[in-house]
């Protein structure tokens, strides 16, 4: 290390200081320590130590190390300070952040407390242009809440995990203007001031990055913030064999975060109940574990979509069937195409299309099948992605949708083709049975191929059931995201003066 | 006629005499075919293919079933076993019907006595002596089938032992009714779905000891491999008929993640509870003796005891920290670790290496004979047992049983023992200074210390006899509504 490296990573060191100072140091012993690193470094340590509170020695310890802490690294940290003599304070302390986070000690890094606001974040929205599901739920609600004049800050993650950063102007873009310009992909940069949550609540509309989650984990335990955070599904856990391996083990360690969180935003009354399950268990190890809130997510089809589809009723030559969703096997495809065999047994004539991309190994097999079944007469195809107005189109002149997926945490294409008037064969349990409750679908047991082939014959030949069916769909006035983003922003906001 | 073809001629001898129909392959797809069930395919698919089918496997058949009828399916499944190739290809069967199948897998090829480990021992040890009707099996080693186990394999089960390279036969078990219980936690994939597959026949009744929820709920203090694997073991349970859970707590757990799983299955299993034994024989004058050379354990200086493999669950860094605190105020004692290490231990070898060096009355003893842990128990003023989270709490009965205090956490089922006849206090284990508190007032107030030692003799032993019968009642002959209680 240079003489010129060393005095910056002091400078720096002597600036995250001054940042933190006014908020653990009473004014008079600050001042007396002003400009002096070793003097200041001294009093910090000794008023978290006085102050005896958790938060302090994490805030204490992102001034130093310029990263947040892991809860065994705070630990570490916490007991180091605790055992200190007073002449070693300052070296032990730095010591056992050495230990811990050896990287970040000479850091020329900045900081930046953010206090007592709401914090938004969307690390993963804001760096990429992937746009399904999480996304589209991020990237509609926040604008809408930007409208409305909410205030809020948004919070991308540095490169290296070390804490939260400021969006740049593309990321913020991404995210409150979506649709403009996908822009490339970002990094931070190496200037950027990390930035401290400080008795403000965080927001989690996104599930975190592996590494980020103990970090989260961390500042939550140690009340340096809340964390509020959006309950999609608890799939990789409970329908373990429908996800890889590593899937389910970096869901469990979200789950630290959620257990340690103010509230969970569960999207359908189905989620709220699976983590309210989760939050049940946590009483064996003295947790009282977040509040779960249902707040049903929104089903919104634009106002083009409904035109095209309303334009496309009655152009099919043959009655379709459309089945939406990627290829998994949670969602269950090999059930409706197997359905749809017998069905074309018995000698019914129908068109069946299935839209949605998956691996090249979920669908190989899937795509052999469907050519040996062409080969035999049967009208079956399968289109990995569709732009929007052909599949619009296509739902409109569908005479009715098939999703009977094993396990949802919404159900979106369910809502989706209820929105455009189709009714649809779905699931009888979970958030599909829940949206099912509007009117609209048949529901049949998804693990009965009995059920399906039944249902669906008798959607496809009753048409009295049909007209009802799509009466029943028209009649449903979908939730708007502008419900959902004020339901959501009335939960996430709870409590705190604004 | 070759090996295949005799293999597979005697699994169809087999299977028409469970069926009491003519010895022909012809004969049993007819009576697929007039009798198309569930429980029928499934014993088809296993004993035809020597094998537990997974779930996925069962699916496909009753697809077959649906579109081809019996007895085509029937023919098509005899056709593969005829080509199959490998072990599997000659290997017979036997089939079970109406008997406890007790699956035992790891217990009878390991030296280990982990708390999992100990629990299957003690407790089939007395079904085997009480004389249920049960037949103990492991996996063969392509992990596709269940075998009885070897004679060695069977003396294992009262003599720890390690076996390596295990001879599987050509015998494997069929189990086609009644019941089978999963008494080991199951951390392999293969494994989960073999037994997620047993459970999908419906005439087949699992029953599995939960012990804890820990890798699913305290992710943070769960090794890496086991937060990844546990989903499946949960994944398998999920077909299962009822969990016995070894503590309420536990138990507590197990509702936890069966609200988590409800709204997608069709049944759930029922979760009861069992409060595990604990049996502990007093130490003989030469563990003493040895306590004393080992430990370092002296008459004049209070031992504080803390028993627990080195994982952070176990706390023992806020335990070190808790006798720092002490020692600094002046409170005497000596500390003393009993426990292997496991994982993520090194920050406390490095912190005991440290206080050691600075003269700390400090021993980590990373082995002992179940003789010197009594004489451990024995010997301490107090035994701490700050654990973040446990199925049980072991070393909390056990140091209890020996009248020794205990200072242990505040929840859960540590929480639940200390309340269920007294002998300890109770502290936050996220505290470092609640723990020095516990310990202070255990070692310095002698009022306290003469009661707890009081309530320690006077609680009502809980013996392996009383948790092996309640369990095999729990487990085997309840009917099923008297199990959620």
């Amino acid at each position: 290390m240079t003489g010129a490296d060393a005095s910056a990573s002091h400078r720096a060191l002597l600036d995250r200081l001054n940042e933190v100072a006014p908020e653990l140091v009473a004014d008079a012993r600050r001042q007396s320590a002003v400009g002096d690193v070793a003097l200041l470094a001294r009093e910090v340590l000794t008023a978290v130590r006085d102050g005896g509170e958790l938060a302090g020695y994490w805030l204490a310890y992102v001034a130093f190390a310029a990263a947040f802490p892991t809860e065994p690294q705070l630990d570490g940290f916490r007991r180091a300070i605790h055992l200190a003599s007073e002449s070693d304070l300052v070296t032990d302390a730095l010591a056992s952040i050495e230990i811990a986070h050896r990287t970040h000690r000479r850091s020329t890094r900045t900081i930046r407390i953010l206090r007592d606001e709401i914090l938004v974040d969307v690390g993963f929205s804001a760096t990429h242009v992937h746009n399904t599901g999480i996304q589209r739920v991020v990237r509609s609600v926040l604008p809408r809440w930007s409208a409305a004049g909410h205030p809020f800050t948004l919070l991308a993650w540095t490169a290296d995990d070390a804490g939260y950063r400021e969006p740049n102007g593309v990321e913020q873009a991404r995210v409150l203007s979506w649709g403009a310009d996908g822009g490339a992909h970002t990094a931070d940069s190496p200037d950027d001031a990390l930035l401290v949550p400080w008795r403000s609540r965080i927001f989690l509309p996104e599930v975190p990055q592996y590494e980020q989650c103990r970090l989260l984990a961390c500042v939550a335990a140690s009340g340096a913030a809340d964390i509020d955070l959006i309950g999609y599904d608890v799939i990789p856990i409970t329908s373990a064999d429908t996800v890889m391996a590593a899937e389910s083990e970096r869901f469990a360690i979200y789950l630290d975060v959620v257990k340690r969180s103010r509230a969970v935003h569960a999207i359908s009354d189905t989620v709220r109940d699976e983590f309210a399950g989760f939050v049940g268990a946590l009483s064996a190890q003295g947790l009282p574990g977040p509040v779960v809130n249902g707040v049903s997510l929104a089903v919104d089809v634009p106002a083009a979509a409904r035109a095209v589809a309303a334009a496309s009723v009655g152009t099919a030559e043959l009655p379709t069937m459309v089945c939406l969703g990627s290829h998994e096997p949670r969602k269950n495809q090999e059930a409706v195409l197997f359905a749809a065999e017998r069905l074309h047994r018995e000698g019914r004539r129908f068109r069946l299309v299935f839209v949605g991309g998956g691996s090249r190994r979920a669908y190989a097999g899937f795509d052999r099948r469907l050519a040996l079944l062409r080969s035999r007469g049967m009208n079956v195809e399968s289109a990995r992605r569709m732009g929007d107005d052909e599949l619009w189109a296509l739902i409109g002149s569908s005479r009715f949708s098939v999703f009977v997926s094993l396990h949802e945490g919404f159900g979106l294409p369910v809502a989706e083709s209820l929105a455009l008037g189709i009714p649809v064969l779905t699931s009888s349990h979970g958030s599909m049975h829940e949206i099912a409750g509007h009117g609209g679908c048949v529901e049949v047991d998804p693990r009965d191929d009995e059920a399906i082939l039944d249902g669906m014959r008798a959607l496809l030949t009753d048409d009295a059931l049909h007209e009802r069916l799509a009466s029943e769909a028209a009649a449903i006035a979908p939730r708007t995201w502008d419900d959902y983003a004020r339901l959501l922003w009335d939960g996430v906001s709870e409590g705190r003066r604004r | 006629m070759n090996e295949i073809e005799a293999a597979v001629g005697q699994r169809v001898t087999a299977l028409a005499a469970y069926w009491e129909v003519s010895d022909d392959p012809a004969a049993l797809a007819d009576t697929l075919e007039r009798d198309p069930s569930p429980e029928r395919m499934w014993t088809f698919l296993a004993a035809i293919g020597a094998e537990i089918p997974s779930r996925r496997a069962f699916g496909h058949a009753i697809r077959g079933l649906a579109v081809d009828g019996g007895r085509a399916t029937a023919l098509a499944l005899h056709g593969e076993a005829l080509r199959l190739s490998g072990e599997r290809a000659v290997r017979t069967i036997e089939i079970v019907a109406d008997r406890v199948v007790v699956d035992v897998h790891d217990t009878v090829a390991t030296e280990r006595t982990s708390g999992i480990q100990r629990v299957v021992r003690e407790t089939v040890r007395r079904w085997r002596v009480t004389g249920r009707d049960m037949l103990l099996v492991r996996w063969t080693s392509d992990g596709r089938s269940l075998r009885t186990l070897s004679t060695d394999e069977s003396d294992a089960i009262d003599q720890p032992r390690h076996m390596a390279g295990a001879v599987d036969g050509e015998r494997v078990i069929v189990p086609a009714r009644g019941v089978f219980v999963a008494t080991e936690l199951v951390a392999e994939t293969w494994r989960a779905r073999r037994l997620e597959g047993l459970g999908a026949n419906p005439a087949i009744r699992v029953g599995a000891i939960g012990y804890d929820c820990v890798p699913l709920t305290s992710s943070e203090t769960a090794s890496s491999g086991i937060a990844r694997q546990f989903p499946q073991y949960l994944q398998a349970l999920g077909s299962a008929d009822r969990i016995i859970a070894i503590s309420e707590a536990a138990g507590t757990e197990f509702r936890g993640w069966r609200r988590m799983a409800a709204s997608y299955r069709e049944r759930v299993p029922r979760i009861g509870v069992v409060p595990l034994a604990a049996e502990i024989a007093p130490p003989s004058e030469a563990d003493l003796a040895d306590a004393v050379r080992v430990l370092g354990a002296s008459p004049k200086r209070p031992l504080v005891l803390v028993v627990g493999s080195h994982e952070p669950r176990k706390n023992h860094l806020a335990v070190l920290e808790a006798a720092r605190q002490l020692w600094a105020q002046g409170v005497d004692f000596r500390l003393c670790f009993i426990g292997a290490t496991s994982w993520g231990s090194e920050r406390f070898h490095d912190e005991v290496d440290e206080l050691q060096r600075k003269g700390r009355p400090l021993v980590v003893v990373t082995a002992a004979s179940d003789g010197l842990l009594a004489a451990a128990y024995s010997r301490a003023t107090v035994s701490v047992f700050p654990s973040l989270h446990e199925g049980f709490g072991l070393p909390v009965v056990e140091s209890l049983m020996l009248g020794t205090p205990v200072v242990t956490s505040g929840y859960g089922s540590m929480k639940e023992i200390v309340d269920a006849g007294g002998g300890g206090v109770l502290v936050d284990p996220r505290d470092d200074s609640s723990i020095a508190d516990g310990i202070r007032r255990v070692l310095t107030d002698r009022t306290l210390r003469e009661r707890l030692v009081a309530e320690a003799r006077s609680r009502a032993p809980r013996s392996w006899d009383d948790y092996a019968a309640e369990l095999w009642s729990r487990l085997v002959e309840d009917e099923a509504e008297t199990v959620d209680a």
